[in-house]
């Protein structure tokens, strides 16, 4: 068994980001609160770590020994979970290979739909350290500078690929490769052919030796 | 234990008379009291707080119980306990040092913790309540200051109703012997020269970490619980054994 001290930290510290998360999307926090009291045991077989998610009025709790009853229970890889989580078909994820679960389904189903919904709002976070003005131009500019980024690196690749092919003649151009694969094709059909054909007189010479003979 | 029958009982690595153990107790906690919170988190790295929130996990606490939280010095535990049983429910932090008591009730009061928290001066080897009356009684970090703990145990006991719990946090014995170097290179040389820095009081964290030695190990400890009339005991160890947690219910 892994030392609870281990364990603590690790559950201490996703507590606190769960609920911090939680203070800033108020609309998420109150679909959350509908499932107030339930209580959900969490298994993750690769990790052989397991604990109990319970939703009480200061948010969401995460703990490492729980006596009471619990509602459902979800034991899968922390892969499987997170794919859980990121799966827009819930029904699929749910029925993929390595989870278990017991109880109250619904629930399960309720967490994923809340987790999908949750709209990480970059604005308020910066918003908190810098001030709404600040944070809104600071937001734009990170955004700016985000479609910057990507635009550049669309042009960027565009470029060499170009430099490669045309100016150096390194590689070949996507007209070249595509009348390359057209033509290899054509041989591969044609060499299928021969070899059938091939075939078809070995087979002839076999069955009829003397007429063929005779006819040299 | 024998200790329990002498005249004598030790204090650290040195033996006192019993009768005198309790005001040398007491004095270390008037000396560390205002600086007690700080101290913690500073010895410990912060993993008092992990030791503690497991403790209240495995007391399974829930609303409207009657929780008693001996030693419970600044009030770490009777903060959290206080949340959990609400409103209906009663928390009461008892502790045998008044500059520990003061600066937990301050500390409590001013987070706005308060209806639901009693304050008790009271030694944990005579508890002035009577039997049957509390769910859950916790002592953390305050068992080996006491000086005769069959006779705390056994008022334990008789405070919990029957099927309540008792939960010991304290620190307790390795068993990695290269934990067990390290731990002790930093009980007995760094820890002093801490306490003297940020408290100017280094014989007091070494009385710490000399009582640490002198506390019984987890087993011994598990068979005082079952003679003191616990059943179902148990113990976790947490970070390597430094610390144990105890369990016992009362049948």
């Amino acid at each position: 068994m892994t030392d609870p001290t281990i364990v603590m930290a690790m559950l201490s510290a996703a507590e606190s980001a769960l609920n911090s998360f939680l203070e800033r999307d108020p609309v998420v926090y109150k679909r959350l609160l509908q499932l107030h009291g339930k209580v959900l045991r969490v298994e993750l077989t690769d990790l052989k770590l397991e604990f109990f998610l319970l939703i009480n009025d200061n948010g969401i709790r995460l703990l490492n020994h729980y006596e009471g009853e619990q509602q459902s229970s979800l034991s899968a890889s922390s892969n499987a979970i997170v794919q859980l989580i990121i799966d827009q078909d819930v029904t699929r994820a749910l029925h993929s290979d390595g989870i278990r679960i017991e109880g109250n389904i619904g629930m399960i189903i309720e967490l994923q739909q809340i987790a999908r919904l949750y709209q990480f709002d970059r604005e308020a976070l910066l918003a908190n350290v810098f001030g709404d003005v600040v944070a809104h131009k600071l937001h734009q500019g990170l955004l700016d500078l985000g479609s910057w980024l990507h635009n550049s690196s669309d042009v960027l690749q565009q470029n060499i690929s170009e430099y490669l092919q045309e100016e150096l003649h390194l590689l070949p151009s996507s007209n070249e490769i595509a009348s390359f694969a057209n033509d290899l094709q054509q041989t591969t059909l044609d060499l299928d052919r021969l070899e059938a054909r091939v075939q078809k007189l070995q087979q002839r010479i076999i069955n009829n030796p003397q007429s063929d003979q005779h006819k040299d | 234990m024998p200790e329990s029958n002498k005249p004598t009982t030790h204090f650290g690595y040195k033996t006192v008379p019993t009768e005198e153990k309790e005001k040398h107790v007491a004095d270390v906690f008037d000396s560390v009291a205002q600086k007690y919170d700080i101290m913690n988190d500073f010895l410990s790295g912060g993993v008092h707080r992990l030791w503690k929130r497991f403790t209240i996990e495995v007391s399974g606490v829930r609303s409207g119980n009657v929780v008693l939280d001996i030693a419970g010095g600044t009030g770490d535990l009777t903060a959290k306990f206080s949340k959990l049983v609400g409103e209906k429910g009663k928390v009461v932090l008892a502790d045998i040092n008044n500059s520990m008591l003061r600066v937990g009730r301050d500390r409590l009061t001013d987070r706005g913790i308060a209806g639901n928290v009693e304050y008790v001066q009271a030694n944990a080897e005579c508890l002035p309540f009577p039997d049957n009356s509390f769910d859950v009684v916790t002592i953390a970090f305050g068992l080996r200051n006491v000086t005769d703990k069959d006779a705390a145990l056994r008022s334990m006991l008789r405070v919990l109703k029957p099927g309540g719990r008792l939960l010991i946090l304290e620190f307790s014995k390795t068993s990695n012997p290269l934990l067990s170097k390290i731990y002790d290179t930093y009980s007995f040389n760094v820890l002093p020269i801490i306490g003297k820095l940020v408290t100017g009081d280094a014989d007091s964290y070494r009385y710490l970490a000399e009582s640490i030695r002198m506390h019984p190990d987890q087993e011994t400890l598990e068979a005082m619980l079952k003679d003191a009339g616990f059943v179902r005991t148990s113990f976790h160890n947490m970070t390597g054994g430094i610390v144990a947690l105890h369990r016992g219910i009362k049948p």
